[in-house]
């Protein structure tokens, strides 16, 4: 399967009160189109900065990456219509209700008048939300605002959707139904990145796993073939034994 | 690519909200429109203050709304930057910064518009007995007027990105918003504070709101005994560069965006 993004010796180095951070350290990986590709590690891993520089929010210090091919810095628009980003923090917009959030979405995507007044109602209806269409922000619970916000990012159907931590603080039967969202939309053919520090969420959703530490990429591969090399039964224990091979219990 | 529909997206969205809370606003400037007629209409002069002094100073309680206006804009930004980090979101969009930045300038300037220009014009109506304006310039006036929503606009957005949100929060007032205001020429003429002290005026002369309140003087009251508007609005138009060079760095400095 040809890949829909390539990493290439991604760093980034903070300078914080003339001390240097290096919070990614040459990382290089690709993504397969249609896969889900979690992002794993402890807290200070780099999943975020990580994360947040494929989602063009920061630039990174050197290195590139590559979408289809092509950098994503010679049309950062283009690149930009093809991410849906579903951030850790609920940052919806609490001028508008539920329904507007969606349409003013595929506004700013531009998507054709038409269109967007449908596709809001079939995503309302997607994500169990019609019956809040017209409520306000702050009226919504946190796993309905987390559904809004997967929402949000698919409005305007692109290609690749990033998900950063998309289920901290939240019930488990809700965790549970955001799980069954995430895994449709691999069905229906979009790639997914997930960042999380939930070890039984990447082993059910991951069809790769990329483990970061310090930075630095640990490893790469498919749960179940981290599993035959381990012989180990779940993700978690295979985490912690690597862990403990590199010496950081 | 395709900046300007997603530019027009985004203030479509900022207008909705003005409309929104239009009405509410124009009842917050319904009180203060009242509290100044009967201060600068009524109370002032029947303490005595000589009619030719009421005027100065009823147009530094323009400045001192649009001050209000302007903090208030930095107070939401710092906290978005703290807590909702709403601007990710727009930092996501398929829109240039140097768009999106100026959005949110040209989306203050319009809300500040609608707010004050009903204050202003009903203000000064309502003050004709006591503020005369035979010798008024309205196309120059509203010339220093855009001016000066610029000047806000910019500089509290770049306080906003400048300061954490703790310091903004704690010292801002004190340390930078106070002697903006009091210290430049809101409460004398400058050529009143110039003949009391020759220093004192050269260094309100270091200050831009002195420029704002002196220029909205100069094009409503007449020329003298203010400073002239080609001064003032040469020094603002030249701040307003500066800032956006400032906001830019500050900008950066906060977010570092792509």
């Amino acid at each position: 399967m040809s890949p829909i993004l390539e990493i290439k010796n991604i760093s980034k180095i903070y300078h914080n009160k003339n001390r240097e951070v290096r919070a990614l350290d040459n990382v290089s990986f690709s993504i397969d189109r249609g896969e889900i590709f979690g992002l794993l590690g402890v807290n200070g891993a780099g999943k975020t900065t990580l994360s947040s520089i494929i989602a063009t929010l920061h630039p990174a210090t050197t290195g590139d990456i590559l979408f289809n091919g092509t950098s994503i810095y010679t049309n950062l628009n283009e690149y930009r219509h093809s991410l849906g980003l579903c951030p850790q923090v609920q940052n919806l917009d609490d001028e508008l209700n539920v329904r507007e959030n969606l349409i003013f979405s595929g506004r700013y995507f531009l998507m054709p008048k038409q269109e967007i007044e449908a596709r809001a109602d079939q995503l309302l209806h997607e994500f169990e939300l019609t019956k809040y269409a017209t409520f306000d922000i702050d009226q919504l619970s946190g796993g309905t605002k987390q559904r809004l916000l997967i929402a949000r990012a698919l409005m305007h159907r692109p290609l690749i959707v990033i998900f950063d931590e998309p289920t901290v603080g939240l019930d488990p039967d809700i965790r549970r139904k955001l799980w069954d969202h995430i895994k449709a939309l691999k069905n229906s053919g979009i790639t997914v990145i997930l960042t999380t520090h939930y070890l039984d969420e990447a082993e059910v959703l991951s069809d790769r796993v990329c483990v970061l530490r310090k930075g630095k990429v640990v490893l790469i591969e498919s749960v179940a073939q981290l599993k035959q090399k381990h012989q180990l039964a779940s993700l978690e224990e295979i985490f912690l034994s690597i862990n403990k091979e590199d010496g950081n219990e | 690519m395709n900046n300007a529909p997603v530019f027009w997206a985004l203030l479509r969205r900022d207008l909705k909200i003005i409309r929104q809370s239009i009405f509410s606003e124009l009842l917050d400037v319904g009180c203060l429109l009242t509290m100044q007629v009967l201060v600068f209409g009524k109370f002032l002069p029947l303490m005595g203050m000589p009619q030719e002094n009421i005027a100065p100073l009823y147009l530094v309680s323009i400045c001192q709304m649009l001050f209000l206006l302007g903090f208030n804009l930095a107070f939401n930004r710092v906290f978005d930057l703290k807590f909702d980090r709403f601007i990710e979101y727009h930092l996501s969009l398929p829109l240039n910064k140097k768009w999106l930045f100026g959005e949110y300038i040209v989306s203050f300037m319009i809300k500040c518009l609608v707010v004050s220009l009903p204050l202003v014009t009903a203000g000064l109506f309502l003050l004709r007995s006591v503020i005369s304006l035979a010798h008024a310039n309205w196309i120059l006036f509203f010339i220093m007027y855009l001016l000066a929503l610029l000047f806000f606009a910019l500089f509290f957005q770049f306080l906003s990105f400048y300061y954490e949100f703790h310091w903004f929060l704690d010292n801002v007032w004190p340390r930078r918003l106070s002697p903006l205001f009091l210290l430049s020429a809101s409460f004398f003429t400058w050529h009143k504070v110039y003949h009391f002290s020759k220093p004192l005026g050269i260094f309100f002369l270091c200050n831009p709101f002195t420029y704002i309140t002196e220029g909205f003087r100069s094009t409503l009251l007449g020329g003298y005994p203010y400073l002239p508007i080609v001064y003032c609005v040469s020094v603002i138009a030249l701040c307003n560069v500066l800032l956006i060079r400032l906001l830019a760095h500050a900008v950066k400095k906060t977010l570092n965006p792509v």
